[in-house]
């Protein structure tokens, strides 16, 4: 309990820090906008390289999503939640990309269901990185898992964003752990094996 | 390691428990499901712990060094000059933007009919220049003056009728009845008059001598307007300013259909539009050659008689072979010419002469005098009854016998103002009929009241209780009478 108050106190004083900016900017400020690239760049980073899984493309698509933010930023309504708008900003430039690069997108409403045929299997001989295992999630997952874990955002948020309903958000939740957790232990069992054999 | 899976029914809620989206009582179910299973327990702790593998890998990646600046520049860049033309849109939003257009427009439509039509009306007036005269006109304010004098001049009219039981003044000389109370001729000129007529207004003729309180729609009735010669002119942007018999003034495009025609623009006579309130009384001769005058005189007494008159005296006299008949009689003032006319018809007429006068004012007076009369009763009655109050509230005992002397002395003096009273409405009734001066018959009969003595005003008062109270005797004798009837019936 501790910790969601704490947290809590601090979403709140930047929440209200966020509105001041923007108010600032608006009144014609333009350097005030460096102090939220610098506030939220490293979540908005992580956030599209997991998304897009390349660490290159990811700055470049932050980068593209600050900027277009900037550009509209008469047309944000609430400037207290401008770090969920930013993120819708990336979230579909991310979305942009990946169809750009021919990668089989998989609507939201689509049910992803039990197949795990993603995950690599034991056998697979893979020395990769954490972030590219996970980029082995589908990408619905990703998103889940993004936007809750990265961006810390709530149910309801989530929801508006995704343009589905509370209760569909909280089990693909669950779905995305379970997913998350599948492809953990696999990982987990492929460096014992590898233990083993040294 | 493959763990165990945890319980399918348990697994999503301790998922949203795991994210803090659970409520107080599916917490508390929660808790204790994982309480009491270790399976769900551990896989909540797994949960935990790969969010934290999730964020670290993910945010432990390197980051382009430079990136704030990158964007910035790029933002300087894309939004250069845009941001303002932006933020100029933000200030003035196409609301206000519309909201001002459309008030411009509005000013636009109220300003240019008039600048227009006062630039027709100057050019019309004189020649030079037109914005000069658009400009003038406005800065001097000649219509408004213009209203203004209107405006003066029926409160002047007003302020007569005050002074005057209610009548306007007379058509004829209206200019001067209100000249006391505006002590001003220069607001009889319109401004805008070339040839400054005075009085450049008139008075509604059909107003003149009349009472205030007998028009029924004031804020209707024209009662001054712009004239000349006593026809009305236009003078202001084809209209003329007309003051209203409330006191109200108006700018008119025209008077009201039909207000000329109603005007009576007949020569000025006295006491003009009084025909309900004048009191003439006339004095007649009239010589009439008879044929046999024994018989025109009884017929001139029935004529007389006819209407309403009666014969004040009558003589027959004979001098060498003519006889001459003389009658001295009076007839209401209404029947006094058709009495005249009946009379002539007699004969044949020698001689006719009939004089009038007006008994109006004098009229006019007696009616006041009766009123105030009553109001003095009105005023007695009411410090009576306030001496009454104050004994009763005083409660002295010593004072009572000195208030009892007073309030007697006040009714006795209410007795005689109401002896009076009765002997004004009286007099005046009579002198309505008769045409004789209130003043003397008013002052004869206060003087034999006066005269009467105690005893006398006694008796006189017991005689008009008895009269008055006639029907009441008459009954309660008729009503004794039968009521012995009946007795002597039964005993007999």
């Amino acid at each position: 309990m501790a910790r969601l108050v704490l947290r809590s106190e601090a979403l709140l004083r930047r929440v209200a820090s966020d509105a001041q900016i923007v108010a600032d900017v608006l009144a014609g400020n333009r350097k005030a906008f460096r102090e939220l690239v610098q506030r939220y760049q490293d979540q908005m980073i992580a956030s599209a390289h997991h998304l897009v899984g390349d660490l290159e493309a990811a700055h470049d698509l932050a980068q593209e999503a600050f900027v277009d933010a900037y550009v509209q930023l008469d047309s944000l309504r609430q400037p207290s939640r401008f770090r969920q708008w930013l993120y819708g900003i990336l979230r579909h430039k991310c979305l942009g990309h990946l169809r750009a690069r021919g990668e089989q997108m998989a609507s939201w409403e689509q049910d992803v269901g039990d197949d795990r045929a993603w995950l690599p299997g034991p056998e697979a001989n893979l020395n990769g990185e954490m972030v590219e295992e996970l980029n082995r999630l589908p990408l619905k997952w990703r998103e889940l898992l993004s936007a809750r874990y990265l961006q810390d955002l709530s149910y309801s948020e989530m929801a508006q964003m995704l343009g589905t309903t509370v209760v569909n958000v909280r089990v693909q939740c669950c779905r995305a752990k379970q997913a998350l957790r599948a492809l953990l232990a696999e990982r987990q069992v492929r460096s014992e094996r590898r233990k083993v054999a040294c | 390691m493959l763990e165990r899976e945890p319980c399918p029914d348990w697994v999503e809620r301790v998922s949203a428990y795991a994210d803090g989206e659970t409520d107080e009582a599916e917490e508390r179910e929660v808790k204790a499901h994982l309480d009491q299973c270790p399976t769900c327990r551990q896989w909540l702790e797994q949960v935990r712990a790969d969010r934290d593998v999730v964020v670290t890998s993910v945010l432990r990646q390197k980051r382009q060094r430079g990136f704030a600046r990158g964007v910035t520049k790029q933002v300087a860049r894309t939004r250069g000059g845009s941001r303002e033309v932006m933020s100029w849109w933000r200030r003035y939003r196409i609301v206000h933007i519309t909201v001002g257009s459309m008030l411009v427009v509005l000013v636009a439509l109220v300003v240019f009919p008039v600048l227009s039509r006062d630039r027709s009306k100057a050019r019309q007036v004189s020649s030079g220049s037109h914005l000069k005269q658009i400009f003038g006109e406005l800065a001097k304010g000649r219509s408004a003056s213009c209203l203004s004098n209107v405006k003066q001049i029926c409160l002047a009219l007003l302020m007569y009728t005050e002074d005057n039981h209610n009548l306007l003044p007379p058509h004829e000389g209206w200019t001067d009845a209100i000249f006391p109370y505006t002590r001003n001729n220069q607001i009889l000129i319109c401004p805008e008059d070339p040839e400054r007529t005075l009085p450049g207004y008139d008075f509604s003729p059909a107003l003149a001598g009349t009472d205030l309180k007998s028009i029924k729609q004031p804020a209707t009735t024209v009662m001054v307007y712009e004239a000349k010669d006593g026809r009305p002119v236009k003078r202001h942007n084809d209209g003329l300013v007309v003051g209203y018999a409330d006191g109200h003034v108006k700018w008119e495009k025209d008077l009201p259909a039909g207000f000329l025609e109603q005007q009576s623009l007949g020569p000025p006579t006295r006491n003009y539009g009084l025909a309900d309130r004048l009191r003439i009384a006339y004095e007649a001769e009239e010589d009439v050659e008879v044929a046999d005058v024994p018989v025109a005189v009884m017929q001139a007494e029935r004529d007389i008689s006819q209407r309403g008159g009666f014969l004040l005296d009558s003589s027959l006299t004979r001098h060498s072979e003519r006889l001459t008949a003389q009658i001295v009689f009076r007839v209401p003032a209404e029947e006094m010419l058709a009495t005249m006319n009946a009379l002539a018809k007699l004969g044949a007429v020698v001689g006719r002469c009939v004089k009038g006068e007006d008994l109006t004012e004098k009229y006019v007076a007696a009616q006041s005098a009766v009123e105030s009369e009553a109001q003095k009763q009105e005023r007695l009655e009411k410090i009576e009854r306030r001496t009454r109050a104050t004994v009763e509230k005083l409660g002295l005992a010593g004072k009572i016998g000195e208030s009892h002397a007073a309030a007697e002395q006040q009714r006795s003096e209410i007795r005689q103002v109401l002896a009076r009273t009765v002997l004004a409405t009286g007099t005046a009734r009579f002198f309505e009929r008769e045409r004789v001066a209130p003043t003397t018959l008013l002052a004869a009969a206060e003087r034999a009241w006066q005269s009467a003595g105690r005893s006398g005003r006694v008796v006189a008062t017991a005689v008009i209780w008895l009269l008055a109270y006639l029907p009441f005797w008459g009954a309660a004798l008729a009503a004794f009478l039968v009521g012995r009837h009946l007795w002597l019936r039964r005993r007999g």
